[in-house]
């Protein structure tokens, strides 16, 4: 690496950016001028209009007033913020924004109240009206006078003093500072801010830096130099990095600086948040925290510059890579507990980490664990474009890393022919929206039609309609081949093996990432009484049926469209990674990929399908067998092995040794039979 | 200074089976010379000259660039030439002076002697009137004679054009021609591709005839025309390329 060559390239890209008005109008001239301002306009309109509203009168109508004379006094003081309207038909009014409350009297009221019966006043009011919520507070107050009235006036009756009621005197205090609040006010802001803006910085140079050079020619021109590929990239990213990093930074400290402004302004008004001080090292830290997955933003626009053929095609590409960015809106509302687990999730681990730092409770660690985690998908994400940079056919027109070409019926012969890797992915994609929207239809036919239904036409189907609207080769795409008996015994012992094996993994994982229960009890509820109803047919008709489906999507086109041009690995670590999100099961996917890294290379390695439509089968079966029939506390509990490291029973060790013998004797018939097998690929 | 033995190109066709690009070709191109790779559209000319610039990497066969081999040292390969397709842009933010500096740069010059270089390349190619104004704002004709000093910035014995003149007027093709005369007449190792039997007449010293990914015929025009017993350029031109569809029909 020559890094007097990076320097020149970073300089031709820093030359070129600067003197593009549009890069430097979206890095520097929508956070320093256009922002604030309407950051500042929204503010002041939203602060007088709620002032407007609290001084505003609440115009109400009392319906049989004069059974509660005290309650129409307290109405009718000047500091209760309302009016007391009569009119004619006060509902239609109520309707037509006349009259803002009902305020509907039961009969002899006071008197009822006073002789210790219980009574209810009913307030009406229009919820679609902003001005609903501070209407019902000004008549929730008054109610509050007029019952500690009555109150009073039935001790009163009783010769009791009515400090009974009021034993303690109470005060309550914020004990978030200042600072505190405004922090907990900027860390809903600022993680969203600070990383789509670093985004956006970033998308013009990364896509004036890749696409723009391959559609001028000017790439090649570069290529021809003796200059390494490594070397253009890294003074290409670098200029990416830093237009993203400023662009942040420019919209942490205007952003920042807007607040501030804002809550001055609040502070002469009503309410006020108190004497602000902006914590410059908070902010600063919370921008440290940003830096990995800034950097990882910028990577992620390279690679869709160095995808894209022309500048169309790259904002077509980045608008689902900007929606990543939109993460952190989602954690801010959620409010989640920084759990280890999250702490390593991608993008969630900086939103949390920039909240905690901003709201004062940061903890070393966490903030470690998310800065490391999320530089390491940021080293990830940069050589995944450095992959990409260095594939010869950059510089070739034609070049289509991504297209959908292949559905395209053409005059040539079809066969013999494989999906395509883009294919593949929308067939994935059709199956799992199907399955998210059409399978709650189909809820209410009962257990047996929803598992028919989803495994057979939702999962299935597609596989099969894509097979054959793409006149694919069927034996290669679904690698329909007798299986290698070794191979296909070595997969049964090793479905039956996993299983506690699987339990005692997952177990583990909820030590730092809890299983959310409702999740677990939703599993349970749908299969339980059909277990306890119809044991057998259950436990055969799921795993068949999850075994047959599953492995005809997963390991048959989407496989063999992935190990058409990826390295075997890659494509078997892909496929199982499809697999295991598509169960639409967060906590899963550790254990999905697992299995379905080993179906896949059984699959790839052995050449036909049947073992892996047997393993898959046995597993899922053997797991619903011992819902069924192991009892709780039994030697076949199977909940037993998930509590290792808890209090677990003793034999969840002889569990674990009967799953150990299988998967060894399980793998070696398998190592031993893909030897003899036909080539699967 | 070129020399090329058996070179191929294979692409994975997407749809299955594959692509020959480039199939066993053969030349051989010497300092002082043009050589004209003529061939029609889609015969290869484009695919070798990148496997020469070390664009691509051919999947057979070997390629020699001023006695470096182009898979085992790409780097020094690229040293010694300079290359100018059809299709090279140019920074349109950039001058042309700063564009020259930059690519030179990119070759390893810095200091007084890229300086000294850029001066002169800009004297030779007559852009000293508008050396310091934006690409952007160039005629074509000025853009190419950028291109061309772009690509010479760094003094490579060895230079590969890939239709240079495709999509120029005859005003600016003539620019690009006079460029490659006086610098094969500097000594310079020129191989050109093209399409215009004209052109490959007027400017090339000897021609390879490529078809269907191979060089089907090699030698002057007198050669070519005794092999194939036709009394013009074109008509030997036609007989080679024809004969050569008919065997790659056979092959496949």
């Amino acid at each position: 690496m020559r890094f007097d060559i990076v320097r020149e390239v970073f300089l031709k890209e820093l030359r070129e950016t600067l003197r593009d008005r549009r890069t430097l109008a979206v890095m520097f001239g929508i956070p320093v001028l256009l922002y604030p301002l309407l950051t500042l306009s929204t503010a002041s309109i939203g602060a007088s209009t709620v002032r407007k509203m609290q001084e505003k009168p609440s115009r109400v109508v009392v319906l049989n007033g004069e059974d509660a004379p005290r309650l129409v006094e307290e109405l009718r003081k000047p500091e209760s913020g309302v009016t007391l309207e009569s009119l004619p038909d006060p509902e239609a009014a109520l309707k037509d924004n006349r009259l803002d409350a009902i305020l509907d009297v039961p009969e002899d009221l006071e008197r009822k109240a006073l002789a210790t019966e219980a009574v209810k006043v009913e307030i009406r009011i229009d919820r679609s009206r902003t001005s609903a919520a501070f209407t019902q507070r000004k008549l929730e107050q008054i109610l509050e006078r007029f019952e500690r009235w009555v109150i009073a006036e039935r001790l009163k009756a009783r010769s009791v003093p009515d400090t009974v009621l009021r034993p303690i005197e109470s005060e309550t205090e914020d004990v978030a500072s200042a600072d505190r609040r405004l922090g907990n006010l900027l860390g809903m802001l600022l993680p969203t801010m600070l990383l789509i803006t670093g985004m956006f910085g970033a998308f013009f140079p990364a896509i004036n830096a890749t696409t723009s050079e391959r559609e001028l020619g000017t790439l090649e021109a570069l290529l021809v130099t003796p200059t390494s590929k490594m070397e253009l990239l890294l003074g290409k990213t670098l200029l990416v990095l830093l237009c993203g990093l400023l662009t942040a930074a420019i919209n942490l400290i205007s952003m920042a600086l807007v607040l501030w402004r804002v809550f001055s302004m609040g502070g002469r008004g009503g309410e006020s948040l108190g004497s602000l001080q902006l914590n410059v090292g908070a902010l600063a830290l919370t921008y440290v925290a940003a830096l990995p997955t800034l950097i990882f933003f910028a990577a992620a626009v390279m690679v869709v510059g160095l995808f894209a053929r022309n500048y169309r095609e790259a904002n077509s590409y980045a608008t689902p890579v900007m929606l990543l960015s939109l993460v952190p809106t989602y954690v801010s509302l959620a409010e989640p507990k920084p759990t280890p687990g999250l702490l390593v999730m991608p993008l969630i681990n900086t939103c949390l980490i920039m909240r905690e730092v901003l709201a004062g409770h940061a903890s070393p660690g966490g903030f470690f664990m998310a800065f490391a985690s999320s530089g390491l998908y940021a080293g990830l994400m940069l050589s995944f474009a450095a992959r990409l940079f260095s594939t010869e056919q950059l510089v070739n027109p034609a070049w289509e890393p991504l297209s959908l070409k292949g559905f395209r019926r053409s005059a040539r012969p079809a066969s013999p022919r494989l999906p395509a890797t883009d294919e593949a992915l929308v067939l994935f994609a059709f199956s799992v929206l199907l399955t998210f929207y059409v399978s709650p239809a189909f809820a209410g036919y009962g257990f047996f039609v929803l598992l028919f239904v989803t495994q057979g036409l939702l999962v299935a189907g597609p596989a099969l309609l894509f097979a054959w609207l793409g006149r694919y080769d069927w034996r290669a795409v679904f690698s329909w081949r007798p299986p290698v008996l070794l191979v296909l015994v070595g997969s049964v012992l090793l479905g039956l093996g996993l299983v506690p094996w699987i339990q005692a993994l997952s177990g583990l994982q909820n030590q730092f990432w809890p299983r959310d229960p409702e999740t677990a009890k939703a599993i349970e509820a749908l299969f339980r009484p059909h277990l306890e109803r119809n044991p057998l047919v259950t436990v055969v008709l799921v795993g068949l049926l999850a075994g047959v489906s599953e492995e005809l999507l997963y390991r048959g086109p989407i496989q063999a469209a992935l190990a058409r041009k990826l390295p075997t690995w890659t494509a078997i670590g892909i496929g199982a990674f499809l697999f295991a999100i598509a169960h639409l099961d967060a906590h899963g996917v550790p254990a999905r990929m697992l299995i379905g890294a080993l179906l896949g290379w059984i699959v790839l390695r052995g050449g036909s399908l049947f073992p892996a439509i047997a393993l898959h089968a046995v597993y899922d079966s053997t797991l619903l067998a011992f819902m069924a029939w192991g009892p709780r506390g039994g030697p076949l509990d199977l909940e037993a092995v998930s509590r290792i490291g808890q209090a677990a029973p003793a034999h969840w060790v002889p569990q674990l040794l009967v799953g150990t013998v299988l998967l060894a004797a399980g793998w070696a018939m398998c190592w031993k039979g893909v030897r003899n097998a036909p080539a699967g690929k | 200074m070129i020399e090329v033995r058996n070179l191929s190109k294979v692409y994975e066709d997407p749809d299955g089976g594959e692509i020959v690009a480039v199939a066993e070709a053969t030349l051989t191109c010497y300092p002082g010379e043009v050589y004209g790779l003529l061939g029609p559209n889609g015969a290869g000319k484009t695919t070798t000259l990148r496997c020469l610039a070390t664009i691509l990497t051919p999947t057979g066969g070997s390629a020699h660039i001023a006695g470096h081999d182009v898979v085992r040292e790409p780097e020094a390969v690229r040293h010694a030439i300079g290359f100018l397709a059809a299709g090279s842009g140019l920074y349109g933010r950039l001058t042309p002076r700063e564009t020259l500096r930059f690519f030179g740069s990119m070759h390893g010059m810095k200091g007084r002697a890229l300086e000294t270089r850029v001066e002169e390349m800009l004297r030779l190619f007559e852009m000293n009137s508008y050396a310091d104004r934006p690409n952007d704002r160039l005629s074509t004709g000025m853009k190419q004679r950028v291109s061309l000093a772009r690509s010479v910035v760094h003094d490579p014995p060895v230079w590969i054009l890939d239709e240079p003149t495709t999509g120029l007027d005859p005003v600016v093709s003539q620019v690009v021609e006079e460029a490659v005369r006086s610098l094969a007449q500097a000594g310079k190792c020129v191989l050109f591709s093209t399409h215009l039997l004209e052109q490959a007449q007027q400017l090339c010293s000897r021609l390879g005839v490529i078809s269907s990914g191979r060089v089907v015929a090699e030698g002057t025009i007198d050669d070519l025309r005794a092999a194939t017993g036709t009394p013009t350029l074109r008509e030997a031109f036609f007989k080679l390329v024809r004969s050569a569809d008919t065997e790659a029909a056979v092959a496949v």
